[in-house]
């Protein structure tokens, strides 16, 4: 088999789930052992349109929840990694941040649960983003731990000499060097957020109806169409942010 | 004043919050607290050896080696065979596809494409090849996970093809190699004792990151695992939600004890890579 042959089939493995996901959401009636000779529809679309499937309103959720985690996890890490680097000297600091990150998030939120319920958060949209920052902050700080460098300090002490505020060095030192990685990590916490599943299940206890919930839902409900609309649903976000996050992620990549 | 109060927050939002569930459950798990405690006890720690959780770390710790390991091997025979054509732009960036899909939708393509009445399986009757879907050989919902491991390789491999081109590129392997080449080493030994050492070494802190991510993945096993035995999360869920409520202290055990194992691996990797740079 030629190497030609073998990209291009590795490359049709990376295609196929997505025309899997795209020809399931626009059929229906796929009795066994039919493949391609049962009726194809666009109901289901209608359906997530007009609200009737009630994924659309799964969709606005998920978008809300995946933002403001992103925002408040990627916000509050970035200074409290700097505080770690700058005020603590033991490295057990960094290695900790790692703790929340490395265990399950669903046996995370097992253990967890007990508070949840009884500050009333479960069950609630506010529980899921309490519970989703958890994991994504630790990933912040450790995302920003490396970028407070000598270099970083300096330019911050420059700012300091001339007579700029703390706001002065977020302004003109801070964010200026540090653009490109918040954006970075904005991104990585948005998908950690949007594909979370586990947590948000047993948190939220299937009243936090997000895009994942559905999908698991309409699988157990043996309902393909649906979970395809649902999964197509939940990659065109992640698709556009690789798209708009191609300059940073594809900067270092080969050279290209 | 921020000296104290930056490093006070992240443990009031970070580690306080884990701490205070690793404590609730290891109480939980030796009777100081629940519902049917009767005092404390080690009986659900003992009990965890001997049987489901056992089975479960171990099937759950082959899952996740084989996931790693077949990743690997796949990404480090693309790496040294179709290295070139990744210089293609739109080559290099197909390889970010796969990592857009979630977990619980790979799951659910997967289940789609190689369950009894999935598309191969339709395919196969289609061709002739089977009657029905009785036949088609079982390949999600199977004693040896394939796929589970279909799902992790799909989701991993290209990611492990990534770190490890850019690797390659940086530490300048293909520099390397030609002047080796130039001192007569072959192939093989330029392969296996020079560029092979350094990839591995750049990749193995995130090896063994993944080994511990498919340990303890939940949403791909609850949709292509079996009843028995089940990955850790899954089985830890299951204890946790049945109607005997017996099982919630041992559900608690398994959740401290695979927690214990996550903490002590990532600090025991965390501070030998520490060492390692010190040297």
């Amino acid at each position: 088999m030629s190497r030609r042959m073998v990209l291009g089939l590795l490359f049709l493995s990376f295609i196929i789930p997505f025309g899997v996901l795209i020809y399931l959401s626009v059929s229906t009636q796929w009795y066994y052992p039919a493949l391609v000779s049962h009726p194809f529809t666009f109901s289901n679309w209608l359906s997530f349109f007009d609200g009737r499937s009630g994924l659309l309103k799964s969709t606005g959720l998920s978008i809300f929840i995946s933002l403001m985690v992103s925002m408040i996890a990627t916000s509050c890490g970035f200074f409290i990694s700097r505080g770690i680097v700058y005020y603590t000297s033991s490295r057990w600091w960094l290695v900790s941040a790692y703790f929340p990150y490395v265990i399950a998030p669903v046996v995370l939120a097992v253990m967890l649960n007990y508070y949840f319920l009884q500050i009333g958060l479960s069950g609630t949209v506010f529980g899921v983003m309490s519970a989703q920052i958890l994991i994504t902050l630790p990933y912040a700080v450790i995302l920003f731990y490396g970028f407070w460098n000598r270099n970083i300090r300096n330019f911050e002490n420059l700012v300091a000499t001339l007579g700029g505020s703390f706001f002065d060095k977020v302004m003109h030192a801070f964010l200026p060097s540090a653009k490109g990685l918040l954006v970075v990590c904005f991104f990585q916490c948005f998908l950690i957020s949007w594909f979370e599943y586990g947590l948000t299940q047993f948190i939220g206890i299937g009243k936090v109806e997000t895009l994942t919930i559905m999908v698991y839902r309409f699988v157990a409900e043996s309902n393909p169409y649906l979970a395809a609309l649902a999964g197509t649903v939940l990659i065109i976000p992640p698709i556009i942010l690789l798209f708009v996050n191609r300059k940073f992620m594809f900067r270092k990549g080969l050279g290209i | 004043m921020a000296k104290k109060l930056i490093p006070l927050l992240f443990t009031v939002l970070c580690l306080l919050p884990l701490g205070l569930s690793i404590g609730y459950s290891f109480l939980y798990s030796i009777g100081g607290v629940g519902l049917l405690s009767e005092g404390l006890t080690l009986q659900h720690w003992g009990d965890l050896f001997r049987g489901e959780f056992l089975h479960s770390m171990l099937y759950s710790l082959w899952i996740a080696l084989a996931s790693a390991g077949g990743a690997l091997g796949l990404a480090l025979t693309a790496l040294f065979t179709l290295r070139h054509h990744f210089q293609s732009n739109s080559f290099y960036r197909l390889l970010f596809l796969p990592l857009t899909i979630p977990p619980i939708v790979v799951a659910f393509v997967i289940l789609q494409m190689y369950s009894g009445s999935g598309i191969l399986s339709r395919l196969a009757v289609q061709s002739g090849l089977i009657d029905g879907s009785q036949q088609f050989p079982a390949l999600v919902q199977d004693p040896y996970g394939i796929g589970i491991l279909l799902a992790h390789l799909f989701i991993v491999f290209p990611f492990f093809l990534l770190v490890l081109l850019n690797l390659y590129q940086n530490n300048r392997l293909d520099e390397i190699e030609r002047v080796a080449s130039s001192l007569g080493a072959d192939s093989t030994t330029i392969r296996f004792k020079l560029q092979l050492p350094i990839l591995m070494r750049g990749l193995f802190p995130l090896l063994i990151l993944y080994i511990i991510f498919f340990m303890g993945a939940y949403e791909i096993p609850l949709l292509l695992g079996q009843s028995s035995p089940q990955m850790i999360s899954v089985l830890i869920l299951e204890k946790l939600q049945r109607f005997n409520l017996g099982d919630i202290p041992v559900a608690y055990s398994m959740a401290v004890w695979y927690a214990a194992i996550c903490i002590i691996t990532i600090s025991y990797l965390l501070m030998m890579h520490r060492s390692k740079e010190a040297i």
